[in-house]
């Protein structure tokens, strides 16, 4: 019962419109009082697709995104796993603090960090913009992995270094594989979140830093749905590339199952 | 030349001290037993041996080298947890050869590791997972896997105390059994004085920081060297500071007229009475010190009431005053 209502109300408001997004990239645009027809374009994907910016805006996007996700994941285990199993004064305080960044309105973050990055030489540069990035995604990163080092308690990484493992043993046969539902949840927060930044692309990038959605706003202007399916289409797809490149890195660092172990016993 | 010792172990939390001046020494193939109540830092003490906390002061030598700065590969000490604390995305086999995968290679680490595997009756499940195996047997695993890399000292920090009764009976016979056919060099922490009993050559009390008597595990029931040993580990009824007699020298009566003037006397309340191997035991609390105590009850006391006031004695001649040997 449980699972038949899941799988009504999934396909009704997650595969559905889904679905209607990719019949949508392949149609014309259909205006109100026009007869019904049915007719099948690839414009929209032209248009897209012939953009001469677009594939360095993939590029791009991808490596800021990955960037962004790389730093968060380095700052997420080492804060998260020193907040979740380690006793401190202050504690509470700082982990308050570590979230603060997600209450400052986006754009005073932006323009005060503006002077900062023109000040050391980062703005209009792509690594400017994976620094400023950070602000919005960190907060959720660390609370991710504080609660997953939560549920995986300290006992067992006690455990494998009582057993003879080194840290960096330790964590790529024990905390890197048990820690990974929480290292998928962090990677697509992370990556959509980084993805979606215009506001704070725009004023560090400076115009410079072309991401997808620069030129991905000026299209919802304008009123071709055809070419804004085609659009949302490609934009859906990147966090999935970036999710499955880092599925990837993992399963090379994970000690069980590795392509370095395959074949040596 | 003794095989392990502890030197002045000492161990501050938080300017708390937990425990101070720990010395006590082991020879190869000894189990001590650790009893003591909870919140004493018996599971610190380990854990410092352990390397997982630092001691605040002293340390611990093994077979004359340091052993809790040693690291990785090096360590020589084994711990088994009060939770089995499997790897769940492991399987058994991998369970148990994970630390010695790190020393041999794979396919020796495997064949020793399906040896002890089968040695505890549980070769159906090497590839199976471990949540497919019972609290019991998850701990059984841990144990060999703390046994496989065949440490010089093992530590074993109340690893029954997430077990029920009946499974934990039947456990402790077994380790002892185990750690004696690989004359294995121990330390049990426990709070329960039978398991203690049971597992250890020796016992050690620790209570209020600091070790209260250790010796063999009759002799610390029969002579316990102070209050504290007797409060926890011996049965007996302490009369003061200097004195105390065991409990099955004691009689209970409702009227202070039945004892003679042989008698030390002490009023106490009724609680209950219990049958336990054929003989029938009465539960009192002592009116002075509010402690619970068992007793011998010969007759058939069950019409009085719990709470009644009443009075225990016992024969002068019995009582008997703790070593001041220290």
């Amino acid at each position: 019962m449980k699972k038949t209502i899941f799988y009504i109300l999934s396909s009704l408001l997650f595969l559905l419109p889904a679905l209607m997004l990719a019949v949508k990239s392949f149609t014309p645009v259909w205006k109100w009082g026009e007869p019904l027809s049915f007719e099948w374009t690839l414009r929209g994907w032209e248009v897209f697709l012939m953009d001469p910016r677009i594939y360095e805006a993939l590029f791009v996007s991808i490596l800021i995104a990955l960037a962004v996700t790389f730093l968060n994941l380095m700052v997420g285990f080492l804060t998260g796993k020193a907040l979740s199993h380690s006793v401190f004064k202050g504690k509470g305080l700082l982990e308050t603090f570590l979230l603060l960044p997600l209450f400052i309105p986006t754009m005073a973050a932006a323009l005060g960090l503006h002077i900062t990055m023109i000040r050391l030489g980062l703005a209009n540069q792509w690594l400017g913009v994976v620094i400023v990035h950070l602000v919005p995604t960190i907060p959720y990163t660390i609370k991710v992995m504080k609660a997953g080092y939560d549920r995986v308690g300290s006992g067992m990484i006690q455990q494998a270094k009582v057993l003879g493992g080194s840290p960096f043993h330790v964590f790529r046969s024990v905390e890197l594989p048990l820690l990974m539902p929480s290292v998928r949840s962090a990677v697509f927060l992370t990556v959509t979140i980084s993805m979606s930044q215009y506001v704070l692309t725009a004023v560090i990038g400076g115009g410079n830093v072309i991401t997808l959605p620069i030129i991905y706003y000026p299209f919802l202007q304008s009123v071709n749905d055809t070419v804004m399916a085609a659009f949302s289409i490609a934009f859906a797809m990147l966090p999935v590339i970036a999710v499955a490149a880092v599925e990837l890195l993992s399963k090379i660092l994970t000690y069980k199952g590795t392509f370095v172990n395959r074949g040596v016993t | 030349m003794t095989y392990f010792s502890l030197v002045k172990a000492h161990k501050e939390y938080q300017k708390k001290e937990i425990f101070t001046g720990i010395d006590f020494s082991l020879e190869k193939g000894e189990i001590l037993s650790l009893v003591g109540p909870s919140g004493t830092g018996k599971s610190t003490l380990l854990r410092c041996i352990a390397g997982l906390e630092q001691f605040t002061a002293g340390h611990a030598l093994l077979e004359d080298q340091r052993v809790e700065h040693l690291k990785g590969k090096e360590r020589t000490v084994g711990m088994v947890f009060q939770q089995p604390l499997l790897f769940p995305h492991l399987t058994i086999l991998e369970n148990v050869i994970y630390g010695l995968k790190l020393k041999r290679s794979k396919r020796e680490a495997a064949t020793e590791g399906i040896k002890y595997i089968k040695s505890v009756g549980l070769e159906d499940y090497i590839h199976a997972y471990p949540h497919e195996l019972s609290g019991g047997q998850q701990q059984r695993i841990a144990l060999i896997r703390a046994l496989v890399l065949k440490p010089k000292l093992l530590l074993l920090d109340e690893p029954f105390s997430s077990l029920d009764p009946d499974l934990r009976r039947e456990l402790r016979d077994w380790v002892r059994m185990l750690l004696k056919q690989e004359k294995m060099t121990a330390i049990f922490v426990t709070h329960d004085r039978e398991e203690a009993m049971l597992l250890g050559d020796k016992v050690a009390v620790l209570a209020e920081g600091k070790i209260q008597q250790i010796g063999p595990p009759r002799q610390v029931y029969e002579q316990p060297s102070n209050e504290l040993v007797a409060r926890h580990y011996a049965d007996v009824i302490v009369l003061n500071d200097r004195e105390y007699a065991p409990n099955h020298f004691f009689v209970w009566s409702s009227s202070k007229a039945a004892f003679s003037a042989e008698f030390c006397v002490l009023e106490a309340q009724w609680l209950n009475q219990t049958y336990q191997f054929g003989e029938s035991y009465a539960h009192i609390q002592m009116t002075g010190t509010k402690r619970r105590h068992i007793i011998p009850a010969k007759h058939d006391l069950s019409h009085l009431t719990p709470g009644k006031t009443g009075y225990v004695a016992v024969n002068r001649n019995e009582i008997r005053s703790f070593d001041k040997e220290e």
